[in-house]
C-alpha cells in the first residue's frame, strides 16, 4: 500500500499497524493531528486528557496492564509530564510506550523553542528522530520492539517540518495486536531501596541499547569517499542531503540518544573533518566530544530558529547554484503580519474593552487569546505557559500588597481549556492562600488555538462519544468561591458591568464568560 | 527534474486545500515522487498560511524549498514576503492586479470579474487560481475531476483552465 501522508499521520498509522491499543495526548501544534488520526482508527481507544502529565500517566497504566501505548505532545507539554517520565524510565513498561514530542524549531505557534532532545538524556529515555514520513511509520515499529524488548519507555522526537511535511509512505505490513499479562514486579513500586537497584539497571540497559547500535537500524552511513564527514539526524538529513548531495559522507542517527562509541568512533575514522549538522543545541556534538573525538557543530552552526538547504550552505561558506532576484526593498517594505482573531469571536469586544482599563495588571495565558497583548488589542500584559495565568495573577496580587499597593488590581484570564488542564490548581492556589485578584474565565466551549479539540467541559470525548460536561460555575462553588458571576461576553454592556462590579469587590471574584467559539460546530 | 512551488495567502483563503488537492492529484495520478510542507500555526485567524509542494523525477529531501520557481498567491499581497526566495526566472502566479515591478513574469487573475461573470462563490476563487496554474504547468490532463468533487469548485477550475 502506498499512502502521502504527514509525519503526524504516518506516526498514526505506524501505531495502527503495529498493534497500538491505547492513546492518549493533550492538543498542542505541531502534535494535534497524531491524536486526531489514531482516534479514526477502528479496534483501538484513543482520548484527549486534561494535561500531558494525565496523559502520560494514563499511558503507564495501559502499558502495565500489558497492551502497547502511545502519549503526543508539544515540546512545551513534556515539561508537564516529566515528573512520571522521570521515573518511569527506573521501573521500566510492560506493554511498549511510546511518547512523541513534537518539537517547533523557528517558533512557528509556541512560546520557545526549547530541545526536548535533552530530556531523552535527563530522563534516561531513549530517543528516535524520523527524517521522513516514512520513518515516521517504521519508527513505530521499532519504537514498540525496542521497548517491549527492553522494558523502555522510547521518545520519538518530530519537529513542525516533519510533523507537516507530507511525503509518500509505502505500508506492507497488517495490524497484529498482542496482550501481555499483568506482571506483579516490584520494579513498578520504585521506593528508596528497589529504586537505588532500578537505577543501576537503567544504567546498565542505555549501554546495552548502545551497544547493541547494529541490531536495529540506529544508525545508518553513507560512505561517499569524501574528506568531509556529516553527522546528522531528523529534519537536518534531508537539508544535508540536498546541500551536498552525494559530495560528503554522511552519518545520520535514528537514535539521537543513546549513542554508540563505535559507530561514531569508526565514521570518524573514515573521513577527515568531522561536521554535526543540528537544530538548536549542541546535542549530539556534546555526546560526539563526551567520546573524545573532536568535531565542529555549533561553531558554525546557528544555535537557534529551525535550518533550511540555505542556512547550512551559508554556514559551510558555500555559494548558493541559484541565482536569486535582489528585493531588499521588498522585504522592508512587508508590513508586519497581523494575528486577529476571527470575526465574530468575542475576544475581540472582551479585549478592546479590557484595554479601557490600563490601571489593572493583565495575567494572560495559552490559548487564542494569546493574541490580545498585539495590535490592535493591546491587552495582555504577561503570559508564561499553560494554566500560569492565574497563579502569576495571585503572586502578582500578593506583591503588590507586600509592597502595600494592594489597591491596584490585577486580574487572570484563561480559557476552559487551559482552565481544566492546570487553571484548576491555580485557582486553588489562589483560594488557599486568599489572594484577591479578579479571574475571568473565558469559557468557549472549546479548544480553539490547536484546532476546536473538545474538551472536559464540552460534553464530548475525543472518540465523538457524550460525556457528562464539566460545570464550571457549579466546581467553583464547590471550591468555596463565594463572587462568581457569569456574563454574555456577546453584550458590551455585561462585560463592562461584571467588570465594574469586579473591581468594586475587595475580594476574589471568578467570572465566567458564557461565549462560544464561532468556529467550532462549523468544522 | 524537481519543480519547486510555493502555495501561499491568508488562513480563510482556501491555500492548504487547493495544496491538497494539487498534491494528491499528483500523488494518484503519476509517478512523480512528491513533498509537501505546509506552516499552519495559527493561521485560522487571518495569518499567514504557506504550503512549499516540490515535485519531480529525481529523489527530494528537504521539504524546505531553496530556490522557488512558482509562487502561487491565492490572496493578492503575500508573495511579497517570498520573492527572496524566487529564481530569477521564477513565475509568479496571483491574484488580482500586478502592483510590483520587479522582473520576474508575473501572471495575473482578476478573480472578482471571473467569479461574478459565471456566478461562482467567492470561496471557489482558490480553485480558478489552482485551475490557471495546472495549465502553466502543463498538468491539465490528469483526471482532476475525480478529486475536485464539489461541483462549483470543478466549475471554478475549469474556468481557470479555459
Ligand atoms: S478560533 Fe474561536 S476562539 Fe479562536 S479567535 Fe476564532 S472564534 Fe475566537
Amino acid at each position: 500500500m502506498r499512502k502521502f501522508l504527514t509525519g503526524n499521520e504516518a506516526i498514526a498509522y505506524g501505531f495502527f499497524i503495529y498493534g497500538g491499543l491505547f492513546a492518549s495526548g493533550y492538543p498542542g501544534t505541531p502534535s494535534t493531528e497524531i491524536l486526531e488520526n489514531i482516534a479514526t482508527f477502528k479496534d483501538l481507544y484513543a482520548e484527549w486528557a486534561p494535561n500531558e502529565k494525565v496523559a502520560v500517566e494514563s499511558a503507564i497504566g495501559a502499558s502495565y496492564a500489558g497492551i502497547r501505548s502511545l502519549v503526543a505532545m508539544k515540546h512545551v507539554g513534556v515539561n508537564v509530564a516529566s515528573d512520571p517520565i522521570f521515573t518511569l524510565s527506573y521501573t521500566g513498561i510492560n506493554g511498549g510506550l511510546v511518547i512523541i514530542t513534537a518539537d517547533d524549531p523557528g517558533i512557528y505557534s509556541s512560546q520557545n523553542e526549547q530541545d526536548n532532545r535533552n530530556y531523552s538524556k535527563f530522563a534516561k529515555v531513549p530517543m528516535l528522530e524520523p527524517a521522513n514520513s516514512q520513518e515516521c511509520f517504521d519508527f513505530m515499529k521499532l519504537a514498540f520492539t525496542m521497548s517491549e524488548f527492553y522494558k523502555t519507555p522510547i521518545f520519538i522526537r518530530l519537529t513542525t517540518r516533519i510533523c507537516h511535511s507530507k511525503s509518500i509512505v509505502y505500508i506492507n505490513d497488517t495490524r497484529k495486536t498482542n496482550f501481555l499479562p499483568i506482571y506483579k514486579e516490584n520494579r513498578f513500586d520504585p521506593i528508596p531501596k528497589i529504586s537505588r537497584k532500578l537505577h543501576v539497571y537503567l544504567e546498565q540497559k542505555l549501554l546495552d541499547i548502545s551497544k547493541n547500535f547494529n541490531n536495529y537500524p540506529l544508525a545508518m552511513e553513507e560512505n561517499n569517499n569524501s574528506d568531509i564527514g556529516i553527522i546528522t539526524s531528523g529534519v537536518c538529513y534531508n537539508y544535508v542531503k540536498e546541500v551536498f548531495g552525494n559530495s560528503a559522507s554522511i552519518l545520520k542517527l535514528n537514535m539521537i540518544y543513546p549513542i554508540s562509541y563505535s559507530t561514531i568512533k569508526h565514521f570518524s575514522s573514515v573521513v577527515k573533518n568531522l561536521y554535526v549538522v543540528e537544530e538548536l543545541d549542541p546535542f549530539i556534538e556534546e555526546q560526539v566530544f563526551a567520546f573524545g573525538i573532536n568535531c565542529v557543530g555549533k561553531k558554525i552552526i546557528p544555535k537557534v530558529l529551525d535550518l533550511t538547504p540555505q542556512i547550512i550552505r551559508q554556514s559551510f561558506n558555500l555559494t548558493s547554484p541559484y541565482s536569486f532576484w535582489d528585493k531588499s526593498d521588498y522585504q522592508t517594505s512587508i508590513k508586519s503580519n497581523l494575528q486577529v482573531f476571527c470575526k465574530g469571536c468575542f475576544y475581540n469586544t472582551f479585549f478592546k474593552i479590557l484595554s479601557n482599563y490600563p490601571d489593572l495588571i493583565i495575567s494572560s495565558d495559552i490559548g487564542c487569546y494569546s493574541m490580545s497583548g498585539g495590535e490592535p488589542y493591546n491587552a495582555k500584559d504577561i503570559a508564561i505557559c499553560m494554566g500560569g495565568g492565574f497563579s502569576i495573577a495571585h503572586g502578582i496580587q500578593k506583591a503588590l500588597s507586600i509592597k502595600n499597593s494592594s489597591s491596584k488590581r490585577v486580574i487572570g484570564i484563561m480559557g476552559d481549556s487551559t482552565f481544566f488542564h492546570s487553571g484548576i490548581t491555580s485557582l486553588i492556589n489562589v483560594i488557599y492562600n486568599k489572594s484577591n485578584p479578579i479571574l475571568v474565565i473565558l469559557d468557549n466551549k472549546s479548544t480553539s488555538m490547536t484546532g476546536l479539540q473538545d474538551n472536559p467541559g464540552t460534553g464530548k470525548t475525543l472518540e465523538k462519544e457524550y460525556s457528562k460536561a464539566i460545570n464550571i460555575f457549579k466546581l467553583l462553588k464547590a471550591l468555596n468561591v463565594e463572587n462568581v458571576r457569569e456574563f454574555d461576553p456577546f453584550s458590551t454592556v455585561e462585560i463592562i458591568s461584571s467588570l465594574e462590579w469586579a473591581i468594586s469587590q475587595k475580594s476574589l471574584v471568578v467570572l465566567i464568560a458564557k461565549g462560544k467559539c464561532i468556529l467550532k460546530g462549523r468544522e | 527534474m524537481i519543480t519547486n512551488i510555493l502555495f501561499c495567502g491568508k488562513g480563510g483563503n482556501g491555500v492548504l486545500y487547493a495544496s491538497s488537492i494539487f498534491c494528491t492529484v499528483l500523488f494518484e495520478s503519476t509517478n512523480y515522487k512528491i513533498i509537501s510542507s505546509d506552516i499552519h500555526g495559527i493561521s485560522r485567524r487571518g495569518g499567514s498560511v504557506l504550503s512549499e509542494v516540490r515535485y519531480g523525477t529525481e529523489p527530494i529531501y528537504s521539504p524546505v524549498i531553496e530556490c522557488v520557481n512558482y509562487i502561487v498567491d491565492f490572496d493578492g499581497n503575500e508573495y511579497k514576503q517570498y520573492i527572496n526566495r524566487l529564481s530569477s526566472n521564477g513565475k509568479i502566479l496571483k491574484a488580482f492586479n500586478n502592483d510590483t515591478d520587479i522582473s520576474n513574469e508575473i501572471i495575473c487573475i482578476d478573480l472578482l470579474s471571473k467569479i461574478k461573470g459565471h456566478n461562482l462563490p467567492l470561496k471557489t476563487s482558490n480553485m480558478i487560481i489552482l485551475g490557471y496554474f495546472v495549465k502553466v504547468l502543463g498538468l491539465a490532463n490528469l483526471p482532476w475531476e475525480n478529486f475536485i468533487t464539489d461541483e462549483y469548485n470543478y466549475l471554478a477550475f475549469l474556468l481557470g483552465i479555459k
